[in-house]
């Protein structure tokens, strides 16, 4: 059988950005053999869809067919543990301003955080706080690539990164390790 | 600029995300209030601890080959008999991230006429021709200094303009040096910048009496440019950053900073 060009194609598109496809997945489904079933639904769908993307950047396409496909893995295998939605909180202004006051001795001591308190920190967010955080800090998308992979508007991306860095460095503050 | 409209401003500033007109009224607000200053520093540290200190979790060998064998070899029903080879190169609204940034009120209060499309496109193209020769080169810069004082004087006595030199380490763009270079037919003076590991070439030529034009961006082979006119000069931004760091980078060069 002679190889497909097409899917050729689509491999040499596609298959680069599995780390990025397997990081977001592992990061939202919290271990590594499910984050692998929704890599590969992932790659599979988005072969099915390949006619679909009409060029522009594969990543941004891609790491949004993960997304569904971490959410249809979330309905299927409804896990108590995982959160993804976060509560819509009604003072949306007051939850992304720093509540404490300024000054304060523990300023800037973030710098010296722990990698595991913060990954492990960033595991008690809800999923949809830790997404946009992760596409914005470890794959360095704008507001406006995230807001395409996460099929959102630009302003809500906007609010929910602020409202996300708040609720995450009040975990940090009300962690033992705020020192 | 109150605190409770400088609050809603202040993560897009330090993604980068805001015009540099509105960059620039956040940070004059933030340099009269130490309550969202650190606002902002707060913000920076939780940033850069997260790029920093996250574990990034890499495929392993196996998924890559498990993906291989379940993609049907076959040709899917949904294939239609004449498939292009390549695809467009230029997408409107794919945006490349860079319309995030400069978009809106940025382009908006350009009305004046921009850059002809075409035009930006051949000086985004000069541009990423001329950076990436330079970055294989091994020659990227003639004048290794962080000294405005040095690189602007060295720049002007050999090009005809005097090019903005400042440097914008505090902001997360120290200035490393100068170098002559040809772009577009023009000898262009370049003041060489770096952020984290990326470097950014800023490409200043003289544009005679020409009226300023909003920034126009382009995103080819990975690099992301940003044009403009601006005090009778050409300029022309170029790096492999990403593209709301670029337009961050711009915000604060056509600022004066």
């Amino acid at each position: 059988m002679a190889p497909d060009p097409r899917r050729r194609q689509f491999e040499l598109l596609a298959l680069p950005h599995l780390d990025a496809a397997f990081n977001l997945a592992r990061w939202l489904a919290g271990n590594t053999a499910d984050a692998e079933d929704i890599v590969q639904d992932a790659y599979l769908r988005g072969w099915r869809y390949f006619d679909s993307f009409r060029g522009g950047d594969m990543r941004v396409w891609l790491l949004a067919i993960v997304r569904t496909a971490f959410l249809t893995w979330m309905k299927d295998n409804r896990s108590p543990r995982l959160v993804f939605f976060a509560e819509d909180p009604a003072g949306a202004e007051k939850t992304t301003a720093w509540t404490d006051a300024p000054r304060d001795p523990e300023a800037l001591l973030l710098d010296r955080i722990d990698s595991a308190v913060l990954a492990q920190l960033m595991t008690r967010l809800p999923g949809e706080y830790r997404e946009v955080l992760l596409l914005r800090e470890m794959e360095d998308f704008s507001y406006l690539e995230i807001a395409q992979i996460t099929g959102t508007p630009v302003g809500t991306v906007m609010s929910r990164i602020a409202r996300a860095r708040a609720a995450l460095r009040q975990l940090w503050k009300d962690s033992d390790h705020a020192m | 600029m109150l605190c409770d409209r400088a609050a809603t401003l202040l993560n897009p500033l330090a993604d980068g995300e805001l015009t540099w007109l509105k960059a620039w009224r956040v940070r004059r607000h933030l340099a009269r209030c130490p309550s969202c200053a650190w606002q902002l520093e707060e913000i920076g540290a939780l940033r850069s601890a997260m790029r920093t200190s996250l574990p990034y979790h890499r495929a392993s060998p196996a998924l890559a080959a498990r993906i291989g064998a379940v993609l049907p070899g076959e040709v899917p029903p949904a294939v239609r008999p004449a498939i292009p080879a390549f695809w467009p190169r230029r997408l409107p609204a794919m945006g490349m991230g860079i319309s995030g940034a400069l978009a809106g009120v940025a382009l908006t209060l350009f009305v004046q006429s921009g850059l002809s499309e075409q035009r930006a496109e051949t000086i985004g193209r000069a541009a990423i021709a001329a950076h990436s020769a330079a970055m294989t080169s091994g020659h990227a810069i003639d004048i290794p200094t962080s000294d405005r004082h040095v690189v602007k004087p060295w720049l002007s006595a050999r090009v005809d303009v005097s090019p903005p030199a400042a440097d914008l380490a505090a902001e997360g763009f120290p200035l490393i040096g100068g170098r002559l270079d040809r772009i577009d037919g023009h000898k262009a003076a370049v003041v060489v910048y770096q952020h984290r590991q990326h470097v950014i070439d800023l490409y200043v030529w003289n544009a005679g009496n020409a009226s300023d034009t909003a920034p126009r961006s382009e995103t080819r082979q990975g690099f992301n440019t940003i044009s403009w006119r601006q005090s009778g000069m050409d300029m022309v931004a170029v790096s492999d950053v990403a593209a709301g760091d670029l337009a961050d980078f711009v915000a604060k060069v056509a600022a004066g900073g």
